[in-house]
């Protein structure tokens, strides 16, 4: 019975995990906003997407997550005319990341809901071990 | 002590909570993940029927246990109240409720095995 608790208590924590990665892969995205290449017509940041997969805990039978991968979006750069800068091309043209910051706002709220769904359990699985020890106790 | 049917009710109460808090526990950690089928445990009422002492009714209008295999508690999927992109039936809202749900019968419950303990307690003490 604590078992299963205790198991809940870690698919929660397999889903704090895998939202802190998101969050990482958003504050990575919206650090790189303006970096652009080097050298002339190279390309700037690309930016990353995050996925998730269920996964089957053979131990307990509980239904973990974990990040399946993180991959590029390929989604065509933006492109500014900017002949000054380093990284344009013959025709003065830079490119500029593919990332949004609304976007990426957005992501960023939605895995910061998802964390604190995640606590709210952890927090709620404590207390019923408490209460469990709490019966134990008998006064 | 099966003389007290109380305590294997309030156990079996308990365990059934667990198991439910251990799908809203998936339910919560695979909000985002592509095609992931909402789950919930059968109802008490159907899980009850496994404990051994038989509840016996001696009025018409009691609770009456319905028939399954004993065992452990049932999962069972359950359709999502709105469609997804990503094929995901998890309403976070109706989880973070079950939360809360899950929270005040289990206060409920251990409240109940406790008083009946310190019953127990106060009559071997004298």
């Amino acid at each position: 019975m604590a078992d299963d608790l205790v198991s809940a208590i870690r698919i929660a924590s397999s889903g704090l995990n895998v939202q802190s990665q998101r969050l990482r892969v958003v504050s990575e995205n919206l650090a790189n906003i303006n970096s652009t290449g080097e050298t002339a017509g190279a390309d700037a940041y690309r930016r990353k997407t995050i996925s998730f997969q269920s996964v089957l805990d053979s131990t307990s039978g509980a239904t973990l997550v974990r990040v399946s991968s993180i991959g590029q979006d390929s989604t065509p750069f933006r492109l500014e005319h900017r002949p000054g800068h380093s990284a344009a091309d013959e025709n003065g043209y830079i490119k500029l990341p593919n990332v949004n910051a609304l976007v990426e706002m957005t992501d960023l709220r939605e895995a910061n809901r998802s964390y604190q769904a995640n606590l709210q359990v952890v927090r709620q699985s404590r207390e019923m071990v408490n209460s469990l020890i709490e019966l134990m106790r008998g006064r | 002590m099966n003389d007290l049917h109380v305590f294997a009710l309030g156990g079996q109460r308990v365990s059934w909570l667990t198991a439910r808090s251990v799908a809203v526990a998936s339910n919560i950690a695979n909000a985002d993940v592509p095609n992931y089928q909402a789950k919930d445990v059968v109802s008490f009422e159907q899980t009850l029927s496994n404990v051994a002492p038989s509840i016996s009714t001696t009025h018409r209008l009691h609770f009456q246990p319905a028939a399954s295999t004993p065992g452990g508690v049932e999962l069972r999927s359950i359709a999502g109240p709105e469609f997804k992109h990503s094929g995901n039936t998890v309403s976070m809202e109706t989880e973070l409720s079950k939360v809360g749900d899950i929270k005040s019968a289990n206060a409920v419950t251990t409240g109940v095995l406790s008083a009946f303990h310190r019953m127990l307690l106060a009559s071997t003490k004298g």
